[in-house]
């Protein structure tokens, strides 16, 4: 009976999210018209790909046991890019844009990886020097993209659903498979679970360290890249609190904060969802949209504490 | 036959201490060699002479007759010696076969990729050759602590190792997994690896050993055949000869009862350990590592969980059972690890020294310290305990071990608690600070203090303690008492055996 009672804690601890999730859609479904619509989930998809492609890579420094809070300041540096190449053909603006965030990637995961800093303190003070570089160049003004990224932009595939979602969606497995697939996504879950012994038996913990910060700093440069591409224009806002709420849909994906576990897809992907549905499904309803902040607030909340709960378990265990 | 491993003439010298002199072990394949001795013996050094970890000072090592030369762990790896730790490495939220191979994963048909198929069968085929039914995919966080010991040996022998050390393996193990652990040396013996034993339970050597090999002092002191000696004559090698009993000091007999704890229990831990601690003694808690003593101390001061027990303390001359709490505002607790738990270690000794009594110092409506009476404090207390320092401003992180381990009991004497609480008190503390440590805690408790000593050391235990508790799979086994407290005797209750009034 005990025994039970056990199992059903876990595997609330370990789906709650997921059951969450279909209970919203389905409340949501029940008392609005207009929230199961093709229109409406189009939306959705919109509104989720730029967390989406952020949340991605972050998932992967999570899972290494370390956090980048700059990866929305990231986005609009990389948004930045974006328009100071606006004449140029809208390949060299991506490419461009993605190595940018390669590089401010690497300086991170160097500074954490190699040097040793706190990765929450450093990525912190970054987040405020990225986001004062990109508003140098700025001006602090909405400035606009090429027009050929703008056309990309706009592109739609299946009907309405843009291209855009499909590119975080195509990260989102990408990264999945990198984490469960290759060598360097069991080292990284061998650093998050135990970063002392990883070293003792042999995984080259900076540099695999080193490759999570690359891939994050490439990810957040993707999600200002589709929202430029998306809005025709750069906006101050681009990023703006984006690492919270990145921070918050992957840890609801499972993802701990102590690092060890998570999983890209589908467990970032649901993180995102959650929050970005919640947000809709209360605007379709016409609530305040002040109320948002306080219910995605406690969601992350309640995140939090049960990571913490089921982390509480295997440190009593071992 | 040639021995699979030689170690020849070892020598190894850290200042001060000449921690292995000219040792020789050898092994053959097949066989299994039991490695014995206490505590700072030497066994640790000597296997880390052979896993690379230290280079030796003299001597060298051979393997199927061929000098080699580890400069790094990696090397003694490469030549197929493997350790299974006491302390398992292991990651828990990866499953078994990622576990076994994470520094040699094979790679897939995709760039970057893992074959995950081929770890998991690897994995299988060396778990089915130590007759395991712990399955590949199964998550480490899932096994039991002996299951965990299974997937490390295997990793051993998937690695191609064959000579493999076993360093107390047996001593977090329930009595089913022990059995089970013996199974797989004996499979490994009879493919032909060669094995070294280490443990402190000469039934588990006798059991399972073809040879043994004793150390002492960083000397080798026997070696043989497990079959032609006996367990007394290796208690005997162990301990050394007999000596001489020293001008035998009067033991005292105690007061009245200060600290009562009756049928204390930990889930898998502690079985019911019962004590009575008396006024004015210094009561051992004898045992070996794994046995319960420390365990018992942090779970009746309220730092461990404590299942089940009564505690019970004279306070004011009345007794009453009392709270964690409550136990520890009248306790001194100097920990075993006084680095970590013991000081801080950053700031100066009158800020160490004075950090348990605070509120004496706090005065005036603010409640300020009164730095001025810190510092008294520290000062008499410096002059004390012999403290050898510049002054009492001096970084704590500064002095030896010795005066660091003086700091630690003056912060605590300070206190002027009714229970002292000694858990390792002179472990890396020099020998002259070790004499006047024993002649302190002598004082004290001549001066009314209850003492309840934890050591690992023999010499200190028979010096200091009036009164020996034998502590055994969690439960108090014996009692020892004025003249039968020996070295023998002691040794021989740690290990279980009869002999002990030799």
């Amino acid at each position: 009976m005990r025994e039970r009672l056990v199992q059903a804690r876990n595997l609330g601890l370990a789906y709650g999210f997921y059951f969450l999730l279909l209970a919203i859609v389905i409340v949501f479904t029940a008392i609005s018209n207009s929230f199961l619509t093709v229109s409406n989930w189009t939306q959705i998809a919109i509104a989720s790909t730029f967390l989406l492609s952020a949340a991605a890579g972050l998932t992967l420094v999570l899972i290494n046991g370390e956090i980048d809070l700059s990866i929305g300041s990231i986005a609009y540096v990389a948004a930045t890019v974006v328009f100071l190449t606006s004449d140029m053909p809208a390949t060299v603006s991506i490419v461009a844009a993605l190595l940018t965030g390669l590089a401010i990637g690497l300086f991170n995961g160097w500074l954490v990886a190699y040097l040793g800093m706190n990765s929450l303190l450093t990525t912190l003070g970054l987040m405020i020097a990225y986001r004062g570089v990109a508003l140098v160049f700025t001006e602090g003004t909405v400035k606009q993209t090429g027009e050929g990224l703008a056309l990309l932009g706009s592109v739609k595939l299946l009907g309405t659903i843009p291209a855009i979602f499909f590119v975080a969606l195509a990260i989102v497995l990408i990264f999945q498979w990198i984490l469960r697939g290759t060598r360097l996504g069991t080292y990284w879950l061998a650093i998050g679970n135990n970063e002392e012994s990883a070293r003792k038996i042999g995984v080259p913990v900076r540099r695999a360290k080193l490759a999570a910060y690359a891939l994050c700093g490439i990810s957040a440069a993707v999600s200002g890249t589709l929202l430029a591409a998306y809005l025709g224009e750069i906006t101050t806002f681009t990023g703006r609190g984006m690492e919270f709420q990145a921070v918050a849909a992957v840890v609801i994906g499972g993802a701990s904060l102590f690092g060890g576990r998570g999983n890209v897809f589908p467990g970032t992907l649901a993180g995102v969802l959650l929050l970005i549905v919640i947000n809709n499904g209360l605007g379709t309803r016409g609530v305040s949209p002040f109320v948002y902040p306080f219910v995605a607030g406690s969601l992350i909340f309640l995140a939090i504490y049960l990571d913490a709960i089921k982390n509480r378990d295997v440190r009593s265990v071992s | 036959m040639t021995a699979k491993l030689h170690m020849q003439g070892v020598t190894k010298v850290f200042p001060g201490v000449k921690a292995l002199d000219d040792v020789s072990i050898s092994v053959k394949s097949g066989e299994v060699l039991g490695l014995v001795g206490v505590n700072g013996a030497g066994k640790s050094t000597l296997m880390n002479v052979l896993g690379g970890i230290y280079r030796p000072d003299g001597g060298h090592i051979e393997i199927d007759g061929r000098r080699v030369d580890f400069a790094r762990p990696i090397d003694a790896d490469a030549a197929g010696i493997a350790f299974i730790h006491q302390e398992l490495l292991y990651f828990p939220s990866l499953t078994v076969a990622e576990n076994m191979f994470i520094s040699h994963l094979p790679t897939g048909k995709l760039p970057f990729s893992v074959d995950k198929r081929a770890a998991r069968a690897r994995a299988q085929a060396s778990l089915d050759q130590l007759g395991s039914g712990i399955r590949p995919t199964a998550r480490m966080e899932s096994l039991s602590v002996g299951e965990m010991q299974v997937v490390e040996i295997a990793r051993a022998v998937a690695m191609g190792a064959d000579i493999v050390i076993f360093d107390e393996p047996s001593s977090s193990l329930s009595i089913k997994e022990k059995e089970a652990l013996f199974n797989i040396v004996r499979k490994l013996k009879a493919e032909g690896k060669a094995v070294i034993y280490i443990s402190h339970f000469l039934d588990e050597i006798q059991e399972l050993c073809d040879r043994y090999v004793v150390l002492r002092n960083g000397q080798l002191v026997g070696s043989g055949d497990i079959a032609e000696v006996t367990h007394d004559q290796i208690v005997e090698m162990i301990v050394g000869q007999v000596v001489t009993e020293r001008a035998a000091r009067t033991r005292r007999k105690g007061g009245a009862p200060m600290l009562s704890l009756e049928g204390i229990r930990r889930e898998g831990i502690l079985d019911g350990a019962s004590l009575e601690l008396r006024e004015g003694e210094v009561l051992g808690l004898w045992g070996l590592m794994g046995s319960g003593r420390t365990e018992l101390i942090r779970s009746v001061l309220g730092l461990d969980p404590m299942d089940g027990g009564r505690i019970t303390l004279a306070i004011d001359g009345d007794s009453r059972e009392v709270s964690h709490d409550e136990l520890l505002e009248r306790t001194a607790y100097v920990t075993e690890s006084r680095r970590t738990d013991g000081l801080f270690l950053d700031e100066a000794i009158w800020k160490n020294i004075s950090s348990t009594t605070l509120a004496d110092y706090a005065r005036g409506r603010m409640r300020v310290l009164d730095k001025a009476a810190e510092a008294g404090t520290a000062r008499s207390m410096i002059d004390r305990l012999k403290i050898m320092t510049p002054d009492h401003h001096t970084q704590a992180a500064i002095l030896s071990g010795g005066n660091q381990q003086k700091v630690v009991f003056a912060k605590w004497l300070n206190r002027k608690p009714d229970i002292l609480i000694l858990d390792e008190p002179t472990r890396g503390v020099d020998v002259s600070s070790k004499g006047e440590i024993g002649e302190l805690v002598g004082a004290l408790a001549e001066a009314g203090t209850s003492v309840l000593l934890v050591t690992s050391e023999i010499e200190e235990m028979v010096a200091l303690a009036d009164r020996v508790l034998v502590l055994r799979d969690g439960m108090i086994a014996a009692e020892m008492l004025g003249e039968d407290i020996t070295e023998t005797a002691l040794m021989a209750a740690a290990l279980r055996t009869e002999a002990a009034h030799a």
